[in-house]
């Protein structure tokens, strides 16, 4: 097998692609983590910031790189932050699904979890620009076959797996951008104390560092003709200090003419479009092999 | 040789083969996604998790031996033969890269919860499956998971193991205590230089425990760095305990880069090879003294 993408694998004679996406989830993803946090309204407020303050800084960033970007918001957000969201999408960034209020998929009935599916699907297109398609897993486990219910909720694509770096197919046909955590800004920012984020308080790390990782994985996602996700969200890199990072890490990636800057949607279109079963020992299906096997007591 | 070396009595055989001042064995555990979770069962349920540890035979592997074929370097893959079952292409592509494939578990079972029959059955069901699926039947085994039991050293001998990379307490090699006088030969690595401690990242299961952040990448080449040439230094040797889902992701190979980088800039004073080699050469270099 080779372990690279041949030339010609991505369109327009690019060599790569690049996604920029949001994950703009108003403090919902803490609130799982830490139910009594609404009732503690300056921890709370670390979370809010990223509404009040740090969307409109993200937004300006893309907009001076001239990017369009893919933003996950669950539904619940999108009715909250519906006039923010306005703008967000006036200037060409696509909104898709991230749920509708921090479910857990994997911990519902089916049926429960399709009305949910569509109604997140709804509310979020009811204010984007674009065909809402795309869904990232907001909390708990990807269940067995969930691919064939986003298909029948109306998505197409998510981004919620791992196993390689180029999008490849599920079972059912639904495209997977795989994505990486080392692309998260929240892993290397989030901070709070009382309750704690992270729960061993790990210092905050250097800035300079934490760019140098984004642009070390960037080069070699180019090296490789890899498709490249950076994930962020406004309470943690949309603040005055960080901010410079993602100028510098987009300036980074504008800097190349033969990356194909585009839309999470677009990618997965175009990935769509080539009909392509993945591999045998692709991860995807080894995970369905994995749970045949064990299903069948193979051990 | 200018460098102070641990040859420092005459009396000793020299540590390595002439014109080398000291050993590297590059060691990787392609874990995939076995460990505990497939031991527990819960990954069953956790098909993001199974990726995350899939993508190491599927994507990193195969860049890993790219990289290794371009600066000449061999190397030992400890493989949990699960790994072997399901990436039986990606294994023989080590092989015939003329690297060394070891035990390393089925599922990275963790021995010192296993009975002594438990740790048997695992390394003839390894056994059986390396030699069915790769043609080959490993020397070498590293404890996957944390400690082996008391029994395991002296079981593997009997099994016909002749090293082991498991142990922390040293920087040469040595021979474990066997029951009837000389047992495996110990080729120690150290945390230093785990990969786990300064890039792995997990939060659905947590790691690290408490989610404290993935290193610097520029700071992590700087220390591996400094590793190998403290060892090169002082002549020792020197082991690795990486694992291709967690360094050799795309902008991590840079990480690598630069390692191998520094390891083939000392040209032939280093003695970069297979730990199969350096178990032979400690075994020939310390002839057993009869009791």
């Amino acid at each position: 097998m080779t372990s690279t993408p041949s030339e010609g694998f991505w369109p327009q004679g690019k060599r790569c692609a690049a996604i920029v996406s949001v994950i703009f989830d108003d403090g919902l993803d803490a609130i799982a983590q830490a139910p009594d946090l609404r009732g503690r309204s300056k921890s709370y407020s670390v979370w809010q910031y990223g509404a009040t303050r740090g969307v409109e800084r993200l937004c300006n960033a893309f907009a001076a790189a001239g990017m369009s970007t893919s933003w996950f918001v669950p539904g619940l957000v999108a009715e909250r932050h519906e006039r923010l969201l306005r703008d967000v999408v006036s200037a060409h960034h696509e909104l898709e699904s991230h749920g509708w209020a921090f479910e857990r998929y994997d911990a519902m009935p089916a049926t429960a979890a399709a009305e949910l599916l569509q109604r997140s699907r709804e509310t979020l297109s009811s204010i984007a620009s674009n065909d809402v398609s795309g869904f990232r897993l907001p909390a708990g486990n990807w269940p067995r076959h969930f691919d064939r219910m986003l298909l029948q909720a109306g998505y197409s694509w998510s981004a919620s797996l791992n196993g390689d770096d180029v999008p490849y197919s599920h079972p059912s046909s639904l495209v997977e951008i795989p994505v990486h955590i080392e692309l998260e800004d929240r892993p290397y920012f989030q901070f709070n104390f009382t309750p704690a984020f992270p729960k061993g308080q790990g210092r905050i790390p250097s800035y300079e560092a934490v760019l140098d990782n984004w642009i070390a994985e960037f080069d070699a996602y180019r090296k490789y003709g890899l498709c490249y996700v950076i994930q962020l969200r406004p309470e943690w890199t949309g603040t005055p200090g960080r901010i410079a990072l993602i100028k510098e890490l987009l300036c980074h990636i504008r800097g190349f003419d033969d990356v194909w800057l585009a839309t999470a949607a677009e990618v997965a279109r175009w990935h769509g479009r080539k009909g392509i079963a993945a591999p045998g020992d692709h991860p995807i299906n080894v995970y369905e092999a994995y749970v045949s096997e064990e299903q069948a007591g193979e051990r | 040789m200018t460098a102070k070396t641990a040859t420092n009595s005459a009396a000793k055989p020299p540590l390595w083969p002439e014109a080398r001042q000291s050993a590297v064995a590059l060691a990787f555990d392609v874990d995939g996604p076995t460990g505990d979770a497939m031991l527990d069962g819960s990954l069953l349920s956790n098909p993001r998790y199974f990726t995350q540890g899939a993508y190491g035979p599927w994507r990193a592997l195969p860049r890993l031996l790219d990289l290794l074929s371009e600066y000449g370097l061999k190397a030992t893959f400890f493989v949990p033969t699960w790994v072997v079952e399901h990436w039986p292409s990606q294994c023989e592509r080590i092989l015939r890269d003329a690297h060394e494939i070891a035990y390393h578990g089925h599922y990275h079972e963790v021995f010192i919860d296993c009975s002594r029959q438990q740790q048997l059955d695992i390394m003839e069901r390894s056994r059986e499956i390396f030699r069915k699926r790769l043609g080959v039947t490993p020397v070498g085994f590293r404890t996957p998971s944390g400690d082996w039991s008391e029994e395991t050293a002296e079981l593997l001998h009997t099994f016909g193991v002749i090293y082991s990379s498991s142990m922390r307490g040293d920087d040469r090699p040595y021979f474990h205590q066997g029951a009837h006088g000389r047992g495996l030969v110990e080729i120690p690595g150290r945390w230093d230089i785990d990969d786990y401690t300064a890039l792995a990242y997990s939060e659905d299961p947590d790691f690290p425990i408490g989610l404290d952040r993935i290193s610097g990448y520029a700071d992590v080449q700087r220390n591996w760095c400094a590793e190998f040439e403290g060892y090169h230094r002082e002549g020792l040797c020197w082991t690795t305990i990486l694992h291709p889902k967690v360094c050799a992701k795309p902008g991590r190979l840079a990480i690598l880069e630069g390692l191998f980088k520094a390891i083939t800039a000392h040209g032939d004073s280093v003695w970069t090879t297979r730990c199969s080699e350096i178990a032979k050469w400690w075994i020939e270099q310390h002839p057993e003294i009869a009791t």
